[in-house]
């Protein structure tokens, strides 16, 4: 751990120097010298929680000073998204985002689009799972869809809201798979955790949702986890078929988890915290806090996760144009 | 303020009138029957039964319309509930220009002084309390309350 | 569960770190809950970065403690100054404070302390026998049940409505109302938020509580419809040591002890209802089936009793469909399956198969918490009778600022102060109406549990209502359910009908009283 923080430090302190030199000794350049607030979209006890505590007691570690996480919940992520675009750009209130923040504007909810964030780097990507009842009449996910074909309706499918990522990952595998959105049966519920509830107790049939929040279950026999909405498999389900492996579909939605900040915060807070969140990333003890939730620990640096966002934004409106969710 | 059951019932059913519009422009989504309206009609066509109901038993009573003699003759108390209303109104623009050290003294200062507290109290009480609560909630507990410009001499 | 594991479970807790542990998290989160406005959700998040550097048992052990204390220590603020710590709490809120009001404010403390710490004991223990069993039960429940229960909780609002059940159906419709606020589920899309993004995001009971229950009650002191000053405490109530008197209670009511736990304990297994819903649900039955159902909220111990047991029973409960199956069931249990998690503890059936010593400890260190409950409520009410003793023009300006500072805090956001103060108008113009509060509160935590769940099963059933007799167990409790309310009814027109005989329609008022 304390090797950690010294090479945090180092690594820091190179940073400051470079920056030092970059602004000329503008008004930033000891920043942080009071608190910082994360505002965290979703409730405590999330996943989304939990990774941003552990993120935020580590960037606490490496600029010593407190990094306080701020839970603003509602609306779908809407009103912490928001609030994190709306900040004061001064880098003293960052947030943690989730992929959520490409879609309220395809789906008619104003208030936040891609362009209203700096993007600073995402920490944690995993695809989605596929999970129905283990005492289902169909054993895989090909049973699954074939039997979808024969009636959608019959099978009822659950994991958010309506528009919800969890609701878009399936009617978009299903619209690939030729099966159109308006002859789904989608159960709105509040989150994964009342789906699953659902599903253990036989009332629907399927829960999109990662395979993570549905491990409990699988392993008390009662759910399985069929397949992954992904083209990749996980490094940490490898034996999880996905569906492009089975169908051929080339549908891949990846939910992430990333630092941002609201539109022109300094560039060297970008700099400073992008630098600190791949140590943090590449930090054994953190990556273990990760899987032992089963996260995985995907680290990508400002650039590069800019550019994911702007083409996860482009390929789920479009996703969402064909399955009839936009407005 | 005590409004008569006469007044309120029709109020209550103009309300719920209200509500049923608001929840008949509610969007459908294809394929779903009960959706997102159903509830907010259910509570429409209840609030308009309800005042029917209340607007009857107010019939049957003779009370006054409406009575406003809440504050009259409370002399310092009426301007005590005033301020407690827009004094915390005044909060929620004054709290980030201001920081809570500041605002909560001096509200807390003129609620004292209006119920009467005498002045050595005041100056006592409203900022020990408040600086209290300051430093439990930023210290301890982690909530951010900003400082303002009392956070320049407070450590 | 074989003895070995109990010992095992039993050296276990009964180590230095983990005594310690629980003994820490039970003096915070006794100093968390007493804060007006603050939650045991908050207490424990603010735990989560200690918990990375503690062990395992500990850990938990910490977490369990702080929550079970915080709620009950929430019931301080409730009975002294009106402040619900939590939506579960405001069931009986008005109970404890009309007794704080008679100038038995010591009595309402003792009584929330050591029936909420009984009833977390014969939880704990129910628990150690029935848990996975429990858990598998509740696992059987889905949103057809719900939809029952959650109506079962309406139902409620009838017995705490008071003299006037009309009045109280307006207060629970306008709750309702409130919860229909924000974006929709089923939709996808934002419903009464007239284009405002902190609407879509929906109003929290927290700063409704606060601003309907304190606000307005602080407007009604200083206005000419107080019926008194502020609560003080009486001259014997200054003499009375905590726990006084409580044994005389036990023994007369010790039914509603046992009905109050049981409520608690079965409602609470179930994830995302039982919780809020164990103490409402508990102080309806005990109105409906008292002997003397006309003393209720005027600060009578009998709900107060049933109800806070319920409260702290359904707390441990809440924690085996969190173990036993990782489905949380709120907020705190979802913190702590994350901590489990971390600490390389998967919660899961395997982990009573594989490793029953852990699960069972963590049942002990509930049975610990509650233990320690006694002392430190002792302490606790000592401390809080200084409360009474302060003058009024101190203790007013100071619950203003708390209810400022509660309804910031839940949200970090200004717009809830915004939300209590709108709240507070409101509540101040309905109880001077008399419209009762507390369905206000019934209706805005039942909201989305009664509407999400109907609308679900709906989908399921497509559109089918009969859906809702399909299943075994909704089919019983759709009927117990319709009973109830078949019975109601009955009730209630029999004494319309006697009233009408008698007073000769002279007075509408009455025509409506129970």
């Amino acid at each position: 751990m304390l090797k950690d923080v010294i090479k945090t430090g180092r690594r820091v302190f190179c940073a400051t120097g470079l920056a030092l030199v970059a602004t000329a000794g503008a008004a930033m350049a000891d920043w942080p010298e009071k608190a910082v607030t994360l505002i965290v979209p979703w409730s405590a006890g999330g996943g989304t929680d939990a990774t941003a505590r552990a993120v935020a007691s580590e960037l606490e570690e490496a600029f010593g000073q407190p990094f306080n996480v701020v839970n603003r919940t509602g609306g779908g992520g809407l009103v912490g998204h928001s609030a994190i675009a709306n900040a004061k750009a001064d880098g003293y209130t960052l947030g943690i985002i989730t992929i959520e923040s490409t879609m309220y504007a395809a789906q008619g909810l104003s208030g936040v689009t891609p362009d209203d964030f700096t993007y600073i780097g995402r920490f944690n990507a995993d695809p989605i799972g596929i999970n129905i009842a283990a005492d289902a009449p169909y054993g895989d996910a090909k049973g699954l869809i074939g039997a979808m074909e024969e009636d959608p309706m019959s099978i009822a499918a659950s994991g958010a809201n309506r528009g919800g990522l969890s609701h878009l990952a399936w009617v978009g595998l299903l619209d690939k798979l030729g099966i159109p959105a308006d002859q789904v049966n989608w159960v709105a519920s509040d989150g994964s955790a009342p789906a699953l509830q659902q599903l253990a107790s036989g009332a629907i049939d399927v829960v999109s949702t990662s395979p993570a929040e549905a491990q409990s279950l699988v392993d008390a026999g009662e759910a399985k986890t069929v397949a992954l909405i992904s083209s990749e498999r996980s490094s940490l389900y490898p034996d999880l078929p996905t569906t492009s492996e089975i169908f051929g579909t080339d549908w891949s939605p990846l939910p992430f988890r990333a630092v941002a900040g609201p539109k022109g915060i300094p560039d060297e807070v970008v700099s400073k915290v992008e630098a600190a969140l791949k140590d943090i990333t590449e930090d054994p003890e953190f990556i273990s806090l990760m899987s032992s939730r089963g996260f995985s620990v995907a680290y990508q640096d400002a650039a590069t996760f800019e550019q994911t966002v702007k083409s996860s934004a482009e390929g789920l409106t479009a996703a969402m144009k064909s399955a009839g969710l936009t407005q | 303020m005590r409004i008569g059951d006469r007044l309120f019932g029709p109020l209550l059913a103009v309300f719920g009138l209200l509500v049923i519009w608001g929840a008949n422009g509610l969007p459908k989504v294809p394929g779903v029957r009960f959706g997102a309206d159903l509830l907010p009609m259910g509570i429409g066509i209840a609030l308009v039964l309800f005042g029917v109901l209340i607007l009857v038993a107010g019939l049957r009573v003779p009370a006054a319309f409406l009575d406003l003699d809440d504050w009259q003759g409370r002399g310092r108390d009426g301007f005590a509930a005033l301020w407690a209303f827009v004094g915390l109104l005044l909060g929620i623009v004054l709290f980030d220009p201001l920081g809570f050290p500041l605002f909560g003294i001096l509200f807390m200062a003129m609620m004292m002084a209006l119920m009467g507290a005498r002045w050595p109290v005041i100056a006592v009480v409203a900022p020990g309390f408040i600086l209290l609560l300051y430093y439990v909630f930023s210290g301890l507990l982690r909530v951010a309350l900003p400082a303002g410009p009392l956070g320049a001499i407070l450590p | 569960m074989t003895f070995a594991t109990l010992a095992e479970a039993l050296t276990l807790v009964f180590q230095l770190q983990v005594l310690l542990a629980i003994l820490g998290g039970a003096v915070y989160g006794l100093f968390i809950g007493a804060l007006p406005g603050l939650t045991a959700t908050m207490a424990t998040a603010l735990l989560v970065p200690l918990t990375f550097y503690m062990a395992p048992l500990p850990a938990i052990a910490l977490i369990v403690s702080s929550t079970a204390m915080a709620i009950t220590a929430g019931d301080i603020p409730g009975a002294l100054l009106r402040i619900p710590g939590t939506p579960a709490s405001a069931a009986y809120t008005e109970e404890s404070y009309a007794m704080t009001r008679n100038g038995d404010a010591v009595r309402a403390l003792s009584i929330g302390f050591f029936f909420s710490a009984t009833g977390g004991l014969i939880g704990a223990l129910v628990l150690l026998i029935t848990g996975p069993a429990l858990a598998r039960l509740s696992l059987n429940f889905s949103s057809f049940e719900f939809f029952w229960l959650a109506l079962l909780g309406l139902l409620t609002c009838a017995l705490v409505s008071g003299a006037n059940p009309v009045k109280g159906a307006v207060s629970l419709a306008i709750g309702l109302l409130i919860a229909t606020v924000g974006l929709d589920v089923t939709s996808g899309q934002p419903r009464f938020t007239f284009g405002s993004i902190e609407l879509s995001g929906g109003i929290s009971f927290i700063p409704v509580m606060i601003g309907m229950f304190a606000f307005s009650e602080i407007l009604r002191g200083l206005s000419n419809a107080s019926t008194g000053d502020l609560p003080k405490a009486s001259a014997e109530s200054g003499k009375q040591r905590p726990y006084q008197g409580i044994w005389p209670l036990l023994k007369t009511y010790p039914f509603s002890l046992l009905r109050g736990t049981a409520i608690g304990s079965s409602l609470g297994a179930l994830p995302g209802v039982g919780g809020d819903l164990a103490a409402w649900i508990a102080y309806g039955i005990s109105a409906r089936f008292s002997k003397t159902p006309e003393k209720f909220g005027k600060g009578h111990p009998e709900g107060l009793i049933e109800a806070t047991s319920a409260n702290n029973a359904g707390l441990s409960s809440a924690w085996i469909p969190a173990l036993v199956f990782g489905i949380p069931g709120d907020a705190v249990t979802a913190i702590a399956v994350g901590v489990l998690y971390m600490k390389g503890v998967a919660p899961g059936p395997r982990l009573f198969v594989e490793n029953p010593t852990m699960p069972t400890a963590i049942i002990m260190s509930f049975f610990v918490a509650n233990l320690l409950l006694f002392p430190l409520g002792y302490v606790a009410i000592r401390c809080a009778r200084m409360v009474l003793a302060v003058p009024r023009n101190v203790i007013v300006p100071m619950i203003l600022v708390c209810c400022f500072l509660g309804s910031y805090a839940i949200n970090n956001t200004l717009f809830g102060v915004g939300i209590m103060l709108v709240a507070g108008l409101i509540g101040y113009v309905m109880e001077r109406n008399d419209f009762p509060i507390a369905p206000v509160i019934l209706g805005l935590v039942l909201g989305p549990v009664l509407e999400r769940n109907f609308i679900m099963s709906m989908q399921i059933s497509r559109g089918n209502l009969m859906g809702f007799f399909d299943r075994p167990v909704a089919c019983v409790l759709g009927i117990f359910v319709i009973g109830m309310i078949a019975l109601t009814i009955f009730n209630s027109l029999r004494k319309l009908a006697r009233s009408s005989d008698g007073g000769g329609g002279g007075d509408a008022q009455n025509a409506f009283k129970p």
